[in-house]
């Protein structure tokens, strides 16, 4: 997004005599010269007078004075300067005081994500040295990396987001911290490990972010069950940026065996859905052995797992990271997408109607022809309703009543 | 079924079909593409607020959809 409807807001702010600066990742993807996603604004005005200065507002967290602004059709944050009171469970101030811009920065998490941005003047104001970071390519907490993981536990699996992500080490003196204090992150809840977890597979640097967590001792903590070897990392390679998170969650786990696959994904609370994907995923991997050996009807119901194209990646990366030969997957892939979804859920030739006009009593027996008719279908054996019919009469006719 | 379904479910704006999304109170198939094309251009929603951006959606229809959407692996 570029920053000119931002740049109306901070404006704006400062025509009613308030400061303002655009603050945190925006302001570090602007010094790195990436395009922000979004703008967060940092204000001295309060959240009252944020309500009254622009006409659509929306209240979020209102707590810590954050309002989301609707503005030229995009939403911004804009939060008062604040200073966190005392954390209690590990994530939550008990209140916040609203303060200056250099105290607002300083409760923040890393240096990187600790800068001002003015966007008047074109001047990027930094009290945490975040300029020199980036420079460095360094992830440092701000202050006392301890302090700061004492106060928020999830910054501990954040400093490894953000250093998997841009591809910056951890300082030394944080990742001190993060090693001493990785037992802790088992104090935040499944939720925000999860969503940490995710960004770190789908953000681009799946590999090193889980190298990292090796090393840290993180993923010890948060997945016990997960063996790391190379084929791991050599798999979590090719799981390309903005990948979906159960997919990525299948690659994470296709190694680990099934039964503790529910366990970990159960825990991590994830929906209902994606469970049901991740679990398809390991669990069908090892039916690709068989696919050459298929008949076509067998081939064709294989190919109606939901998301297929999930199933066909993970089987590549699997053969690709354990250097097997990819026969399989090629042969899988080419029949796949030689056929059309008609080919492979062809309009049934026969309704349990017909085989009630055609004599037959409604029971599980029609289960078991509408099996064989498709079956048959799928194979190419029976191309039309006639012959279906024909085919009912002749294999099934004599339970007629 | 489907709509029993849709009543209990809370549906993540990150992933939702444009049908799971036609379920929500006041969404029908323009407004559904809408949050859509909105989620593609931005590579996602950082939070629920966002769809007070989308043209269509008022503050009056906002109030009926806001406890029926969420937003997991959130862009940013």
């Amino acid at each position: 997004m570029k920053p000119d409807s931002a740049m109306s807001i901070v404006r704006e702010l400062r025509r009613k005599g308030h400061e303002a600066y655009l603050v945190g990742g925006c302001v570090r993807d602007m010094v790195m010269q990436i395009e922000p996603s979004d703008y967060d604004i940092a204000t001295s005005a309060t959240p009252e007078e944020v309500v009254k200065i622009f006409p659509r507002t929306e209240s979020i967290g209102a707590q810590f004075g954050v309002i989301l602004v609707i503005y030229q059709g995009h939403a911004f944050e804009v939060a008062t300067f604040r200073s966190d009171d005392a954390y209690i469970d590990g994530r939550r101030p008990t209140g916040v005081t609203f303060t200056d811009a250099k105290q607002d920065v300083l409760r923040r998490d890393f240096t990187i994500n600790g800068l001002l941005y003015d966007p008047i003047e074109d001047r990027v104001v930094d009290y945490v040295n975040g300029r020199a970071d980036i420079e460095a390519r360094l992830v440092r907490a701000i202050g006392d990396p301890f302090a700061r993981f004492q106060e928020d536990k999830l910054r501990i699996l954040r400093a490894v987001r953000f250093g998997a992500r841009l591809g910056y080490r951890i300082e030394p003196a944080t990742w001190d911290a993060v090693v001493q204090m990785a037992p802790s992150i088992r104090q935040v809840s499944s939720e925000r490990i999860r969503e940490e977890l995710v960004r770190i597979l789908i953000e681009g640097q799946a590999a090193a972010g889980f190298h990292m967590l090796e090393q840290s001792g993180l993923r010890r903590e948060i997945l016990p069950e997960v063996q790391w070897n190379t084929h791991l990392e050599r798999s979590l390679e090719m799981v390309p940026r903005g990948a979906q998170p159960d997919f990525a969650m299948g690659v994470l786990l296709h190694e680990t065996p099934t039964d503790q696959v529910q366990g970990i994904i159960e825990r991590l609370k994830f929906s209902r859905a994606e469970i049901h994907h991740v679990l398809a995923l390991v669990e069908n991997l090892p039916n690709f052995r068989k696919v050459r050996t298929m008949s076509l009807s067998q081939i064709k119901r294989f190919f109606r797992l939901f998301r297929f194209e999930d199933h066909l990646q993970l089987v590549r990366i699997h053969a690709v990271a354990a250097e097997e030969d990819l026969a399989d997957y090629s042969y899988a892939s080419r029949t796949y997408q030689g056929w059309t979804q008609q080919d492979i859920v062809p309009k049934p030739l026969i309704s349990g109607e017909d085989l009630i006009t055609l004599g037959f009593s409604p029971g599980p027996q029609f289960k078991e022809i509408l099996t064989r008719v498709e079956d048959e279908q799928l194979e190419g054996r029976l191309l039309d309703h006639q012959q279906a019919v024909e085919f009912v009469i002749k294999n099934f006719g004599e339970t007629k009543s | 079924m489907k709509a029993a379904a849709a009543l209990l479910l809370v549906l993540n704006l990150n992933t939702a079909t444009l049908v799971e999304l036609e379920t929500l109170p006041g969404v029908g198939p323009v407004l559904a593409r809408r949050i859509v094309e909105f989620r593609e251009k931005k590579g996602g929603f950082r939070r629920v607020e966002e769809l007070l951006v989308i043209p269509g959606i008022s503050a009056r229809k906002w109030k009926l959809i806001k406890d029926k959407v969420e937003v997991k692996q959130n862009a940013g």
